[in-house]
């Protein structure tokens, strides 16, 4: 029976085996009245309600779907009409979808993508375009954003173009990659320019004040590393304010913008002029050489050419100007002073510039000043010295073992109106700055073959050879190896007999160039000898790919190796290397009978020094060589063989 | 523990003799019923003799539980006389569902104390926001306490209420009794057994417990619509779709509000607790089967751990909304819950307007739709 049944009979009382009474089959009539009617009620609403939330829910799941395909339809005009690139690939590098601006830019219809690779397009012309779109292998799981300057596939256009990829995951499984492109040729334009108004002067295009800063800052820096030295060069434009005052504003700006000009082309690209306030420039000139006194001759050059260049009169609306400038100049090695100290030096150094009379440069440092002095007095006396046979050589004997004298280096003297004789080591440094070594080095050359050719008439004097120093400055000039062959064909001197000394330092740069000319001279029979070996830059791998004849032992072992055991060391080394290339050896300095007996014993069998002669001149280097050849000169060799 | 249970009716009187010795300081009294004044005045003039010196509580009623039957014009009476817990009543007047939050403070200030075990709650069912009103009596309690009870009912009429105050009913008020000590168990269980039904909805429009709007169509209007022809016997059958709030917090799952009044020129609903605009909420809907189960859990839910046979009484607190569905099977779902319960325990309870206890997550919250247990023992 059912539980409700059952109950309704027992609240009326009845026996479910009996038949009830009158009042009792009413009541029981009731009760089962009010079941049916609750049961249709309780029917009829959940119907209802599943009738009604069904139709709700499918409402509302239309309503979802309408929303979602506006959403997509909106999403795709959205990404149809930005600005950027946009193209997705899968996991694969096949691309699923790109948009419009893609397809304009790379010329390329989605339709033509889809479901290819870049692999695929590989034939396109495009390709190239797209390989820079997608450098990085796909799969690779990695956000990246760089920037890559490209040629738009329609219009050839250079556009630089900000690239972002990002890889797309769905629950960590990466499934493809979002990669989008966007112009920013422009926005860089705007940052560069945002950037020079930072750092340079909008008058004259100049680095500003900031900058001119940093450009002493980095020279500072790499001062510190390289030992060099750099200079800073405060130039304040004389009589400048009167100008601007009487011309007017207008004027004076004309005349700073050609003064920047001019500026700009007294110096090295590698140096800054700064405009740094109204009339005041700056320059800053950083890797001078490590030598104070060479590096403030450079200065000087500089502050020379400066000054020449403000010769010339500016004109300036048809009308012309006269400027001078005012210079004052400092040097600076690495970072011990501040860069405000720098500045602060520079123009107090000015200032003397301007109490001297304007027009003029003044260092800082006044003992540079007396130095530069001199060393302007030496240059210019070097010039006349040159032209008015001022110039002369000396000639030092070279021997061998048997006594036999066998030739000489020439060394060149200057017999000054004033000072007499002035010696090499005064001289020569201002010849080697001025680029005096050049012309010096031809006169010592024309007047060495010259020699030579002289020499090849004379029986007694033919065997000799002539070593002639060739400096660094010369040897680079890429015509040397023709002027000493034109030199050589000129005089008719017999190149076998001609040696060139070559330092060591010339190896420092640009070895292969030395190493082509050294071979090209070797060729036609010139000797070529390292002068100064084993003070400088040694490699013996270079060593072995030179053509050379000869290696002189540097005077200063020559000198200490009776003495220290370390240079005996060096100087037997030398020895036996230059046996092992099977090259001649030559030492210098040798002064007395023991240093004479140790280069022998070593086994070296050439010899110069003042044991056998001092550089003489020409008459007296004769007069030896006939003693020489008499009886041999006036020192016994320890050893005949 | 001692505890006696006694039902009474116009026709029938008491059901047994009432037994004087229970009465005391710790003696706490429990009328329910849903007699009309006259016949509730005799009943309690016997209940004044019998246990002057009882703490009483009660409330009107939409219907009686005692022991596995469901009693109509009734009055239902639970003596318990403690022996190791100490009780404290407070109680207060609200006049109006916006004084609920204050009203709670003001409670659980009253009845707060270090061996505070749980709070017995009973409050007038028409003009209380009850989510407000746990929240201000809970507010400033421990944790540990255990708050259960429920909202006074009123039939299916939704017209007035009442709470005991001072051994007699009295509309506008709330009586909370606390009971302290340590050998007090009191454990509970809740469960609806109500499906969601429908599509999601948003509220777009609510005061408080007053729902005016969703999706932005009037409140009213809907209820109406899935009512059809039961709209006529609104507010009352508003209760078979009750309003089902998805919490925040999943494991709390969702919490059921059941429909206190409709205001026709406002198109609102009042609820029994807060319908907070912005919420999600879905109707519900059941049949008997799936309500009857779900009394069945909540009994079954029921911890009773270090229960050693003694005396248990059991209030079990049911919505009139399960009733209206459940029309003349709704003693099967109380049939359901003492079949659950100790054999020799003790159940009494009522059908309310809204039910009192924990949630999953231990806060106490206002139901609405459920049957809610709440079982005491001494050890």
């Amino acid at each position: 029976m059912h539980r409700l049944l059952a109950r309704q009979l027992r609240k009326l009382g009845l026996d479910p085996a009996r038949p009830p009474d009158a009042q009792g089959w009413s009541g029981l009539l009731n009760l089962i009245d009010k079941t049916y009617r609750e049961e249709d009620q309780t029917r009829y609403t959940l119907e209802r309600a599943n009738a009604i939330s069904a139709e709700e829910l499918s409402t509302h799941l239309s309503s979802l779907q309408i929303k979602s395909s506006s959403q997509q339809a909106h999403l795709s005009t959205i990404v149809a009409t930005l600005k950027e690139l946009i193209w997705l690939k899968d996991s694969e590098g096949v691309y699923l979808a790109c948009n419009q601006m893609f397809e304009r830019f790379t010329g390329l219809r989605e339709t033509q993508v889809i479901g290819r690779t870049d692999q695929d397009l590989r034939s396109i012309d495009t390709a190239g375009l797209l390989t820079k779109l997608n450098p990085f292998p796909h799969g690779d799981a990695v956000p990246r954003v760089f920037e890559t300057w490209s040629r738009t596939g329609g219009e050839g256009q250079q556009v630089l173009l900000e690239v972002s990829l990002t890889p797309v995951f769905r629950d960590s499984e990466l499934i493809g990659m979002m990669g989008l492109g966007r112009d920013v040729t422009d926005a860089r334009q705007a940052e560069g320019r945002i950037r020079n108004l930072a750092y340079f002067d909008a008058l004259t295009g100049l680095p500003n004040r900031l900058l001119a800063r940093d450009r002493i800052e980095q020279a500072m820096l790499a001062g510190a590393r390289n030992g060099n030295n750099g200079a800073l060069l405060f130039i304040d434009l004389d009589q400048f304010k009167l100008l601007n005052d009487t011309l007017g504003h207008d004027v004076g700006d004309l005349l700073l913008k050609q003064v920047a000009h001019t500026l700009t082309h007294c110096v090295r690209k590698s140096d800054t002029v700064a405009r740094i306030g109204g009339d005041e420039f700056v320059v800053v000139l950083p890797d001078l050489v490590a030598d104070d006194e060479h590096a403030a001759a450079e200065v000087e050059t500089v502050c020379r050419k400066i000054v020449a260049a403000f010769d010339q009169p500016f004109v300036i609306n048809g009308r012309i100007h006269r400027s001078t400038p005012s210079i004052g100049a400092t040097l600076f090695k690495g970072q011990g002073a501040g860069v405000d100290t720098l500045l602060k030096q520079a123009d107090l150094a000015m200032y003397r510039s301007k109490e001297a009379g304007r027009n003029t440069f003044c260092f800082f440092d006044p003992s540079l000043e007396s130095a530069t002095a001199l060393r302007v007095q030496t240059e210019n006396d070097l010039r006349s010295a040159l032209s008015g046979g001022q110039l002369l050589l000396h000639y030092q004997a070279q021997v061998n073992h048997t006594g036999r004298l066998t030739g000489c280096e020439v060394l060149v003297r200057w017999q000054h109106p004033r000072r007499g004789l002035v010696a090499p080591m005064e001289f020569i440094p201002v010849a080697e700055a001025t680029g005096l070594i050049v012309p010096i080095g031809q006169w010592v050359l024309e007047e060495a073959c010259s020699q030579l050719a002289s020499w090849a008439t004379q029986a007694d004097l033919m065997h000799l050879t002539i070593s002639v120093n060739v400096s660094a400055l010369q040897f680079r000039r890429p015509q040397f190896p023709d002027e000493v062959l034109a030199t050589l064909a000129r005089t008719g001197a017999d190149p076998a007999r001609l040696k060139l000394e070559l330092t060591e330092s010339l190896l420092m740069s640009d070895a292969e160039e030395v190493i082509a000319k050294m071979h090209l001279l070797s060729s036609h029979g010139i000797g070529l000898a390292l002068d100064d070996f084993g003070i400088g830059y040694s490699s013996f791998s270079y060593l072995k790919r030179l053509p050379l004849a000869q290696l002189k032992i540097d005077q200063s072992f020559v000198r200490d190796m009776l003495s220290s055991d370390e240079d005996a060391s060096i100087v037997r080394s030398i020895i036996n290397l230059t046996s092992n290339l099977k090259l001649d050896v030559i030492a210098e300095g040798v002064e007395t009978v023991r240093q004479l007996a140790f280069l022998h014993e070593a086994g070296c069998r050439d010899y110069q020094g003042y044991l056998f002669s001092h550089p003489v001149p020409l008459d007296q280097f004769l007069l030896l060589v006939a003693t020489a050849a008499a009886g041999g000169v006036h020192v016994k060799m320890p050893v005949q063989t | 523990m001692q505890l006696k249970t006694y039902h009474y009716n116009a026709g029938q009187g008491w059901s047994q003799p009432f037994d004087s010795t229970l009465d005391s300081q710790h003696t706490m009294l429990l009328v329910l019923s849903s007699l009309g004044q006259a016949e509730l005045e005799s009943g309690l003039k016997d209940l004044r003799r019998a246990f002057p010196n009882a703490t009483w509580v009660g409330c009107s009623t939409a219907g009686e539980i005692c022991g596995d039957a469901l009693m109509d014009q009734s009055l239902v009476v639970a003596v318990a006389r403690f022996e190791h817990t100490r009780l404290r009543l407070a109680s207060a007047t609200i006049a109006e569902s916006s004084e609920s939050q204050m009203v709670g403070t003001q409670l659980g200030a009253a009845l707060d104390a270090p061996d505070l075990k749980a709070v017995f709650l009973l409050s007038d069912g028409l003009c209380v926001n009850g989510s407000s009103l746990i929240k201000g009596l809970t507010d400033n309690l421990d944790g540990q306490v255990i708050v259960t009870g429920g909202l006074a009912g009123d039939g299916d009429r939704f017209e007035t209420t009442w709470v005991m105050q001072d051994q007699a009913p009295q509309s506008h008020r709330i009586t909370a009794v606390g009971l302290y000590g340590e050998r007090l168990r009191v454990s509970h269980g809740s469960k609806g057994g109500w499906d969601l039904l429908g599509p999601e909805r948003r509220i777009t429009g609510s005061r408080s417990n007053v729902l005016l709007s969703i999706d932005g169509q009037p409140a009213l209007a809907l209820y109406k619509k899935y009512l059809g022809e039961r709209a006529n016997g609104l507010p009352a059958t508003a209760l078979l779709f009750p309003l089902a709030i998805l919490n925040t917090h999943a494991k709390d799952g969702v919490t059921v509000r059941t429909v206190l009044s409709v205001n026709e020129e406002e198109n609102s609903i009042t609820f029994a607790g807060d319908v907070p605009e912005g919420s999600t909420v879905r109707l519900m809907s059941a049949n008997f089967e799936r309500l009857i189960n779900g009394a069945g859990e909540a009994a079954a839910s029921i911890m009773l751990d270090d229960y050693r046979g003694n005396a248990l009484l059991t209030i079990g607190i049911s919505c009139i909304g399960r009733r209206l569905v459940l029309g003349q099977r709704t003693e099967e779902e109380i049939e359901e819950v003492r079949h659950a319960l100790p054999a020799g325990s003790e159940l009494v309870g009522f059908y309310s307007y809204g039910e009192i206890s924990p949630l999953a997550s231990g806060r106490c919250d206002l139901h609405n739709q459920t049957m809610t247990l709440t079982s005491f023992w001494e050890t």
